[in-house]
């Protein structure tokens, strides 16, 4: 998903397909979709391949384009980048309740897997500083994602929000005490970030988080200090770092039901102002917590074939550091494939990972097959057990698709 | 089979082809009816379907808006969604100005990335249009405004142009692209107004509203959700169902349109008895030949038949025909609705016809069915009598007529019982005119009887001297009352009903006159120009004037409206000088009271309208509860109000500023010292401010331009009238005549027995006066009546005026004279015939 953003800056391209795509999304999204609905399963207006091409345009040059490693200080970098076009931060975690009197009839403990996501997406470029003579015209459109899967219902839920930042209905607020959209939030702890909090409820869709998270590893940056290149154009790139072990914990919302809980999550941030390439058209993206204190991350962007046009992976070890690897290290078959029945779309679903290097022999399997994600985009976003050489627990993304 | 109905269409083609009147008859009937029903129906649908466009431009789907006092400042929409997360759009709206095209524009300004308004305004998806999209939201660059409007011409569709536009005394130029709304298929959902659209940050730019919107709407599905929201919004702000108060503004104009369909209605069946009767007619001169044909062995289903398909060719043809005619009627109406609409209810720009092909046809069928379900009886009744009985003398004729009096009269017995009670019911606007027609009805059943009993009256006795002529008059008229009884019913009702109209407008013309030379009391009434700023250069004027020794005294006026028991009601205010609190006309309670009530005790004053339609009278109670103020106040008097069926009320200034803090002056009454020269103190005050900052209208001048709008707003009524009465006289006229040709063959035998010319044209002339004299008398008091029904019962119960009735002779002369004319016009041509026919011609006509 973090790609997704990465690549929907072509939304704001001033041109006449990015402008259908991003203001048909917006409209589908938010005309009857303040009461979103992933039961509706609304068609999407755009597919992910649509999104994702790169076309050339004038305006896009103004961007700021991330081309090397830039230093990056803390806090202020954990916060908005709003020169750049896209953004995201990006929170996964599996849940278990403090106490099991709500646990299923199965012997197996509950357990629920949550994703949170707020994007920022930047509209037009920063061609000058006096441009903005409204705060509706701030050039920021913020969305927001959450999901949650009920592993023992089998039971995947997702929700999103969607709104201009205007005059402070999304965005970083006056104080800088929280990001937000609407109602959703980010709140960290000022001056520092961590501990951070998240909140966001849907009604209608009867989920909701409201989790504490802090993190039990340093941070780690992806790819080059946090330079992270996406194609052979060293342009395409983004700024990515990782919190790769959270502890989380508070309540998650199922079902009119607040349910204590606490666990493990996974954060990710990442600004860029690339795109893909013109071929490419999703990716698989692997964030892995094993059993031994590592976490594995790991990305293939693919072409229309399904060919590997890019990858890149992070194995991290118990004390936070990067693991020597290189993407030749790693394996990685589809076992399985599972066909959406609500939009025919077909998606791996078992896969295994292999890095004899590190003794590594991983099967990855979903929690639920579908944890397809209904909104406006469609894509795959869900919850993964492993085992094999290794037992441990993941999310992973699957787009294009 | 097949051999009957060729022998059958040769039969009655032959017979219409010796008699095209009766086709005649029967086709411009039911056209005529159909084409004022149809023209009536489509103009009331369409400007009820423009207003329904028009309020859908600002509301959308929209349930509920908050409104502030009198804007809405945006971090309260922040907060909202914040907070809630219901769907909710900012708004803002404002009439602005283009002086280059002397037009008027309506500004909508919202959420572009979330309004679906958009989608169901343009008719298609904002992302259609070859306009960038981002820099259309979040830049000034151009385009930054989607120009909408009907007007707009194909060929610059989707150009971009910079035009200049003025805001309350301030001009600012928009980039615009031309649109023209999405025409749909049906000609349905068209725009109501020439709209510009933008994003709402442009739109705060523009009209200077920085951090300001005029509204937020909201879709709230859940009681719960207004319980939070009410319990939530700050003091200044107020949460209102927009559905109600559209609901309500639409329920304004209903009883208008009501009023419209009654008179079509009349039209409808006077068109109808036109038709029935012309069948009848033919019915009955063709039953020798029915006779004849049966005993010639054909079956009676097959005369059956053939005789429904006639009716049912002759009706298809005639609704057909008034399809057409109508449709080309209502456009002149719909504008002439359409203005009325906007003198008494509210702004409604557009006239657009608007009409579907499903609604022709179901007219087109329910017409034809109408018409053959009201022949059925006649035709079947025909068809099915054995042939000896088809052939029957006009004696025999008048002696079974003579059996249904009992029945008529027992019938207007009941139609009069069923008028009074709904007059003493409360039965509402239908019950209203439940009672004009029953009692139209009543009256009209009692005529035939009433021409028998004079005619019997008259009787003289055997040793009487009075003239054969007068006893061949009398006794003819109540020997064939079997022919004349249903056209001479026909003529009362369409008399009483067009004289009753009459007899109320004219009642309204003088109630209103002296109304508004009472109430229009000052010399000069000021207020701002449309474009003009608002409130500060008036109360700037009023103190100046407030000093000026050529005034005698002035008043001040100011106005809101209010959502008030699910009805737009207008709260008014302002200082009064004695004179305007003179200017009003109270029901019941001396004005001195009234006033002290006012004055001294905070007491408040309703109009008729609202006082009727709410049951309210002096010393009742209302409460009134607006954003987030509550107050209930007591009735001091309920004055007169023909100038809108809108409910208002009048309150003391300090209580106004209680709901509405931001007192704006709307207008100024002044009343000049006798020395004074109007004019020159008008020209005074034009040269001391800005031109065009005022608005300044001399009391002779509003009294004219209200007598305008007054006569303007009936002329629909009198239209349909006048219609109305057109085709009922026709119709009566046309009966008449075919009664009196009827009667040829008896003046041919008259002729023979040697009745000179003059005796027998006295006789065919005669029997029309006599009848028509009678009829014109006894319409007099069903006029009365009627429009006694129309002025106190109808028309309270519609707009809550009451009006004094004020009969006078020129009505009473026009019934006598209508009757007559009716009456004397169907004996023309048969008294002609028989002056030019001799005696030894045989046949009928």
């Amino acid at each position: 998903m973090r790609q997704l953003i990465a690549n929907i800056k072509q939304l704001f391209v001033p041109n006449s397909l990015a402008s259908t795509v991003l203001l048909t999304t917006v409209c589908l999204l938010l005309s009857g979709c303040q009461q979103e609905s992933t039961q509706s399963h609304p068609a999407p207006t755009f597919s992910v391949q649509d999104l994702l091409q790169t076309s050339s345009n004038t305006l896009s040059v103004f961007y700021p384009k991330v081309t090397s490693p830039i230093p990056l200080k803390w806090p202020a970098d954990h916060y908005t980048h709003p020169e750049y076009r896209s953004e995201w931060w990006y929170f996964t975690g599996h849940m278990t309740p403090d106490s099991n009197s709500t646990a299923e009839i199965s012997s197996t403990p509950l357990s629920l897997g949550f994703q949170f996501t707020l994007f920022r997406q930047r509209a037009l470029p920063p061609i000058n500083s006096s441009a903005v003579n409204n705060a509706w015209q701030r050039p920021q459109i913020y969305m927001g994602h959450l999901a949650i899967s009920h592993h023992q219902a089998s039971i995947h839920r997702a929700a999103q929000r969607f709104s201009r930042e205007g005059p402070g209905l999304a965005g970083l607020n006056d104080n800088s005490s929280f990001l937000h959209v609407l109602d959703w939030k980010i709140q960290p702890t000022p001056n520092s970030w961590w501990p951070v909090r998240i909140s966001a409820r849907d009604q209608k869709q009867q989920i909701g988080i409201n989790l504490h998270l802090f993190p039990l590893k340093p941070i780690t940056l992806q790819g080059s200090l946090g330079y992270s290149q996406k194609s052979n154009n060293p342009d395409n790139a983004s700024m990515y770092y990782s919190y790769t072990r959270l502890k989380a914990w508070g309540s998650l919302y199922w079902q009119n039901q607040n349910l204590p809980v606490n666990g493990q999550a996974w954060f990710d941030h990442e600004w860029s102002s690339s795109s893909l390439d013109t071929g490419q058209v999703g990716w698989n993206w692997f964030a892995l917590q094993l059993d031994n204190n590592h976490e594995l991350m790991l990305y293939q962007i693919r072409n229309k074939q399904g060919g590997i046009r890019w990858a890149d992976i992070a194995l991290i070890n118990e004390n936070g550091t990067r693991l020597p690897i290189q993407t030749s290290d790693v394996t990685i078959n589809t076992q399985q494939h599972w066909t959406s029945s609500k939009t025919g779309r077909r998606y791996p679903s078992l896969w295994r990972i292999k890095i004899s290097r590190y003794a590594i022999d991983l099967e990855v399997k979903p929690t639920i097959n579908d944890q397809e994600m209904r909104l406006a985009l469609y894509y795959w976003e869900g919850s993964v057990m492993l085992s094999g050489s290794h037992k441990g627990k993941g999310y992973v993304e699957l787009t294009g698709y | 089979m097949s051999r009957h109905y060729l022998l059958l269409k040769a039969i009655s083609l032959g017979h219409f082809y010796q008699h095209p009147w009766q086709l005649i008859l029967m086709w411009a009937g039911l056209t005529a009816s159909v084409t004022v029903v149809v023209a009536i129906y489509l103009a009331s649908y369409s400007a009820h379907q423009n207003f329904i466009s028009a309020s859908n431009l600002f509301i959308g789907k929209a349930t509920h808006q908050i409104r502030g006092q009198p804007l809405v400042d945006e971090q309260l929409y922040v907060e909202l969604k914040q907070r809630f997360n219901v769907p909710a759009t900012p708004q803002l709206q404002a009439t602005v100005w283009d002086s280059s095209k002397h037009q008027s524009y309506q500004l909508l300004a919202t959420d572009l990335l979330i309004d679906d308004v958009i989608s169901s305004t343009l008719g298609l998806s904002l992302t259609t249009l070859n306009i960038p999209l981002t820099q259309f939201i979040f830049s000034d660059m151009p385009p930054n405004a989607l120009l909408l409007s009907s007007e707009s011409i194909p060929s610059i569709s989707q150009q971009v142009s910079s035009q200049q536009f003025s805001y309350q005394n301030t001009s600012f130029h928009l980039n615009v692209t031309h649109l023209r709304p999405n025409q749909p298929q049906h000609n349905q959902g068209t725009l109501g107004v020439d709209l510009l659209l933008m994003d709402i940050g442009i739109g705060q730019q523009v009209l200077n509203m920085q951090g300001q919107l005029t509204a937020i709407n909201l879709v709230l599905t859940h009681d719960k959700q207004i319980d939070l929201l009410k319990d939530w919004l700050p003091k200044p702000y107020a949460l209102v169902p927009v559905n109600d108060e559209r609901q309500a503004l639409d329920n304004l104009a209903n009883a208008f349109h009501l009023n419209l369909h009654a008179l079509s209605l009349l039209a409808f069946i006077i068109g109808l008895f036109l038709m029935f009767n012309a069948l009848r007619f033919s019915l009955q001169q063709r039953e020798r030949l029915i006779s004849q044909l049966r005993s010639l062995g054909i079956p009676s289903k097959a005369i059956q038949i053939y005789l429904l398909c006639e009716v049912f060719l002759i009706a298809s043809v005639a609704s057909a025909t008034g399809l057409l005619l109508g449709w080309l009627l209502a456009n002149p109406l719909l504008i002439m609705i359409t203005q009325s609409i906007n003198q008494f209810y509210y702004a409604l720009a557009h006239t657009k016809l608007q009409y579907s092909i499903i609604q022709f046809l179901l007219s087109w069928a329910s017409t034809v069915l109408i018409a053959v379900g009201c022949s059925w009886w006649s035709i079947t009744h025909i068809a099915k009598r054995p042939p000896l009985q088809l052939v029957r003398t006009s004696h025999q004729l008048a002696h079974i007529h003579q059996h249904l009096f009992p029945y008529w009269q027992r019938l207007a017995a009941t139609c009069l019982v069923v008028t009074v009670s709904m007059i003493m019911l409360p039965t509402g606007i239908m019950g209203g005119f439940i009672a004009t027609a029953t009692g139209l009805l009543g009256f009209a059943l009692c005529l035939p009887q009433l021409v028998t009993v004079i005619s019997k009256f008259n009787r003289p006795s055997k040793a009487s001297n009075q003239p054969i002529f007068i006893k061949m008059l009398l006794r003819d008229s109540q020997r064939q009352l079997h022919h004349t009884a249903y056209a001479l019913m026909a003529l009362l009702i369409a008399i009483s009903a067009s004289g009753g109209i009459n007899l109320m407008v004219s009642s309204f013309h003088s109630a209103f006159q002296h109304w508004l030379q009472q109430r229009v009391s000052a010399d000069l009434y000021i207020r701002l120009a449309e474009h003009s700023l608002p409130s500060t250069r008036l109360q700037v004027l009023y103190e100046q004037l407030a000093t000026n020794k050529q005034i005698a005294s002035l008043s001040t006026y100011m106005s809101q409206q209010i959502l008030w028991r699910n009805e737009q009601v207008k709260i008014q205010s302002g200082q009064w000088s004695q004179k305007t609190q003179d200017s009003m006309l109270f029901l019941r309670r001396p004005s001195q009271l009234i006033w002290h009530d006012v004055i001294t005790k905070n007491h408040i004053l309703i109009n008729e309208p609202l006082a009727r339609r709410h049951q309210l009278k002096w010393g009742d109670e209302i409460k009134l509860d607006w954003a987030g103020h509550t107050a209930t106040f007591t009735i001091a008097g309920v004055f007169y109000d023909y100038g809108s069926p809108q409910g208002q009320l009048w309150m003391q200034p300090f209580d106004y500023q209680r709901f509405f803090p931001e007192i704006k002056t709307k207008g100024i009454a002044l009343y000049l010292t006798a020395d004074t020269n109007v004019d020159t103190f008008i020209q005074t005050i034009n040269k001391q401010w800005p031109q065009h900052t005022f608005v300044i209208t001399q009391q002779q001048q509003i009294i004219e331009r209200a007598t305008h709008i007054f006569k303007q707003t009936f002329v629909i009524t009198d239209v349909l009238n006048g219609i109305a009465l057109g085709i009922a006289l026709c119709a009566i006229t046309a009966a008449l005549m075919a009664t009196q040709l009827a009667r040829l063959p008896e003046m041919r035998l008259l002729h023979a027995l040697g009745c000179n010319g003059w005796l027998r044209a006295g006789l065919l002339i005669g029997q029309p006066i006599f009848l028509g004299i009678v009829t014109g008398l006894f319409a007099i008091p069903a006029t009365l009546l009627q429009g006694w029904l129309l002025t106190e019962v109808v028309n309270v119960r519609s707009f809550g005026w009451s009006i004094p009735l004020t009969p006078n002779l020129v009505l009473v002369g026009q019934i006598l004279g209508l009757s007559l004319a009716a009456a004397v016009l169907g004996s023309l041509y048969p008294t002609w015939k028989t002056l030019h026919t001799p005696a030894r011609q045989a046949g009928w006509e």
